[in-house]
């Protein structure tokens, strides 16, 4: 029985950590828009404005929780400036911490934490503000509850951080100790309405975590348990049942498997009657945990659990990779059922001949189908872990996007700098120093008026460069033939290359969805330059087709080529995968030496 | 030559202080040359300028010259947006005012728009002009106006050289392909719809005998023939 408790403890624990992160990622950000009208109201001057930028932060808010962080980010950030102007600290600090929730969420944890930090320091600042002067209730209780959410993201953050350092020793102590320090806060406000009364039991589920890591389980039940009781008194069952499940978890950890049982029971009565994808993914777990423990007991009911929870999982169609998920659960379950039916026989014949062998066989098969169990799980942990790797991804495309707008942003202001300030600036010296009356010879005098000369060009050529940093940056507003046109030419400008172009229709290649036709563009762009810098080409091609079922790119070229083998993956090219994986296209190189590369895209349809 | 007045009344609007001081400097050498006197008034922003126009109203002065920079930021009520809506309510208070443009735009459009709606006495384009030329633009507005820069000059003559006649519209259709507006988004600058937009810019195709379905063709030569 040894090998097997190790077993159910590897096995049970990642369940655990599983659904506590869950709490963490969901529930650090289930964030409902308050709204701060009163406050408004004692700062009439300039009123409009502020309630244009208050609407223009709900709308930041509203994107961040639709999950556009690059949206988001610009509109909050533009939001903090105007704020910043009107010397408006509540905006300013609500603006910080959207910014900081917005840096967590993309993973820039440093970025998170300054952000996070000073907006808890101003929210305590305004608090205590509040404080001082009579304002009404309602405002100070808004900021209070504002400082706790803020107070409970950090801890989030902080969990988060502790969760995924596993080297670093001293990391982790300062890691855990700072969540703790955040969490205890939470659940030491003496302020208790609803909401707060959900971050609070969100912070004893994820203390609850902790303790369990540290393997302290009756800390770790007592913290439940106040989590138990809240989630009782906001009348949020489906979290009574999270508790619950937790709480069994701890009790399964310590040996206790009949309270386990008992306690899973409970949690699946509150499960049964809710319906949603929450409810059903939560009743999965639940039986699963619930035959787990009664095959600890030695009860063989476990397996009636077991179906259930097979059952329950079956119905959940959620998206495709549940479907997979359906079709290897599929194939088991037939297993399973030939499993079971050869059981069922084996117990006739038990019946008749009641031989004390088969009653080995029999936990031959429960062994067996408990192996089966193991290797679904694992399989439905690495398909989480897979979509966990997409979004990963995903993230990193749109920091990637979000650098070359902000570097399109930064030509654009460059450009204006160029041309407002230093050219009127050099125009007005040029002007002012030709206006002096010199007391020179002649050749002074004509000198000077050389160097005058000189700098009226220098103007010219700033003008000049003014100008193509502008059309740069215009980019987005060609159509997707212009655009590559104008790449081409501005890649291949010395006309030393010879560039053929072919596009099967115009049509068809101007009416990209959005967010295809940008990242198409920068990844040709990627391909060109690699050409101008290493291949040494002096004819490239470009061809655009497309198929009933794909787009596809080709670029060829007759430089020096390389040995795919031999080179490096570079960023480039690491980028140019990450944008086509997005659209669940291919890339494929081809490249022979002195012969030249060809590169292949191909984009399906959608 | 005609007969004037040596006496002017000067006002100078522009945001950044090296130029004013250059423009005044020109006015100081011209005194010193000519039997002129100049009584210069300097103004950095929209606002200011637009005060200094009132209290020389309320004092029932004249204005008699006024060098203007079109690229000012916006009045702080909002209400004045460029120097040409600056020129404009000048134009409006003084009768025989003589406006000098001077402005670092060298658009076609931008300044085939100033010449429409502001008719300046004078038009330099900062960078395109010599301390020379300043001194000959003041003293021949004063003079025997208009007197353009150089460059301004060209692009007229472009202009009177095209067959094509080409209205208001159909240049500010032009101009919006060419900074890149999107046609869905023209109806917010052109009072056309999207259909009538995109009929205007079908016929400037044919007139320019452009085949090629991308505007990119459109717009060179547009740009060539001095519309844009």
């Amino acid at each position: 029985m040894n090998r097997f408790d190790q077993l159910s403890m590897n096995f049970f624990k990642p369940t655990l950590v599983l659904v506590l992160s869950l709490f963490c990622i969901q529930f650090g950000f289930s964030h409902s828009n308050i709204k701060l009208n009163l406050i408004w109201q004692k700062q009439d001057t300039a009123q409009q404005q502020i309630n244009k930028e208050d609407i223009q932060l709900n709308k930041a808010d509203s994107l961040f929780r639709k999950r556009e962080y690059e949206e988001s980010l610009k509109v909050a950030l533009r939001v903090l400036d105007d704020a910043k102007q009107n010397k408006d600290d509540l905006l300013i600090t609500r603006s910080n911490f959207l910014i900081g929730k917005i840096w967590y969420r993309t993973k820039s944890y440093s970025k998170g934490l300054k952000y996070l930090r000073l907006s808890l320091r101003n929210f305590h600042l305004l608090g205590e503000e509040n404080g001082d002067s009579s304002l009404n209730y309602s405002i100070a209780s808004d900021i209070d509850l504002l400082t706790l959410r803020n107070t409970f993201t950090l801890g989030t953050l902080y969990h988060r951080l502790y969760e995924e350092t596993s080297k670093d020793l001293a990391k982790e102590a300062i890691y855990k100790d700072s969540t703790l320090i955040y969490y205890n806060q939470v659940i030491e406000s003496d302020y208790s309405n609803d909401d707060i009364k959900l971050l609070k039991s969100k912070a004893y589920s994820n203390l609850s975590g902790i303790m369990s890591r540290d393997e302290r389980y009756d800390i770790s039940e007592s913290y439940l348990q106040k989590a138990l009781s809240l989630k009782k008194e906001l009348k949020d069952t489906l979290g009574m049942a999270y508790a619950l499940n937790n709480i069994s978890n701890t009790f399964f950890f310590k040996k206790d498997y009949q309270k386990s049982k008992e306690t899973l029971l409970k949690a699946i009565a509150l499960v049964n009657d809710k319906q949603g994808s929450r409810a059903e993914i939560l009743g999965v777990d639940l039986y699963f945990n619930l035959a787990y423990s009664l095959y600890m007991l030695k009860d063989y009911e476990a397996y009636t659990y077991l179906e259930k929870s097979y059952i329950l999982n079956d119905e959940i169609e959620e998206n495709e990779k549940q479907k997979i998920l359906e079709e290897i659960n599929a194939k088991h379950n037939y297993d399973l059922g030939v499993l079971f039916g050869k059981q069922q026989e084996e117990l006739k014949r038990q019946k008749t001949t009641r031989n004390s062998w088969i009653i080995g066989t029999i936990s031959l098969l429960i062994i067996l189908s408990l192996a089966f169990l193991l290797i679904l799980n694992r399989l439905r942990r690495k398909n989480l872990r897979l979509a966990l790797e997409q979004k990963d991804k995903d993230l990193e495309i749109i920091k990637l996007d979000s650098k070359i707008s902000g570097q399109e942003e930064e030509r654009k202001r460059i450009s204006l700098e160029l041309h407002d300030g230093v050219l009127s600036k050099l125009f007005g010296s040029r002007m002012g120093l030709g206006l002096l009356e010199l007391k020179t010879d002649k050749e002074t005098q004509s000198n000077f008026d050389n160097l005058l000369n000189e700098l009226k060009d220098i103007e010219k050529e700033i003008r000049d460069v003014s100008h193509q940093l502008k059309k740069n940056s215009r980019i987005e507003s060609l159509s997707f033939t212009e655009n590559i046109d104008q790449m081409i030419n501005s890649t291949f400008r010395n006309g030393k290359v010879k560039v053929e172009t072919h596009f099967d229709s115009t049509d068809i290649w101007n009416n990209l969805e959005n967010t295809l036709e940008g990242n198409l563009i920068k990844m040709i762009q990627e391909i060109l330059q690699n050409i101008i810098k290493h291949a040494k080409a002096t004819e490239v091609n470009l061809s655009f087709t497309h198929d009933k079922n794909n787009f596809i790119i080709r670029v060829k070229d007759n430089g020096i080529g390389f040995d795919p083998k031999k080179s490096k993956k570079g960023i480039g090219l690491s980028n140019m995968q990450l944008r086509i994986d997005k659209f669940n296209g291919s890339l494929k190189i081809k490249s022979v030496i002195n012969k030249g590369t060809q590169v292949l895209i191909t984009i399906p349809k959608k | 030559m005609t007969q004037v007045t040596s006496r002017f009344n000067v006002l100078i609007i522009d945001d950044h202080p090296l130029i004013t001081a250059a423009y005044k400097s020109a006015f100081a050498l011209l005194e010193k040359e000519e039997d002129f006197f100049f009584d210069i008034v300097v103004s950095h922003n929209s606002d200011d300028a637009n005060k200094t126009i009132n209290q020389i109203i309320d004092k029932k002065e004249s204005l008699d010259i006024v060098f203007l920079d079109i690229s000012l930021p916006p009045s702080q009520d909002g209400k004045i947006l460029s120097g040409e809506d600056l020129g404009n309510i000048i134009k409006k208070s003084f009768a025989d005012v003589k406006i000098i443009v001077s402005t670092s735009h060298n658009d076609n459009h931008r300044i085939h728009s100033i010449l429409k709606n502001l008719n300046p006495e004078g038009l330099l384009i900062k960078n395109d002009i010599n301390p020379q030329e300043l001194l000959r633009s003041i003293k021949e507005v004063i003079l025997e106006p208009p007197y353009y820069s150089k460059m301004v000059l060209k692009m007229l003559r472009k202009e009177i050289s095209n067959d094509f006649v080409l209205d208001e519209i159909d240049r500010k259709i032009l101009y919006e392909i060419s900074i890149g507006t999107l046609l869905k988004n023209m109806p917010e600058s052109i009072p056309l719809s999207v259909a009538a937009i995109k009929k205007r810019k079908n016929q400037l195709k044919e007139i320019f005998g452009i085949t090629k379905p991308d505007d990119k063709e459109l717009i060179l030569i547009a740009k060539e023939k001095g519309f844009i």
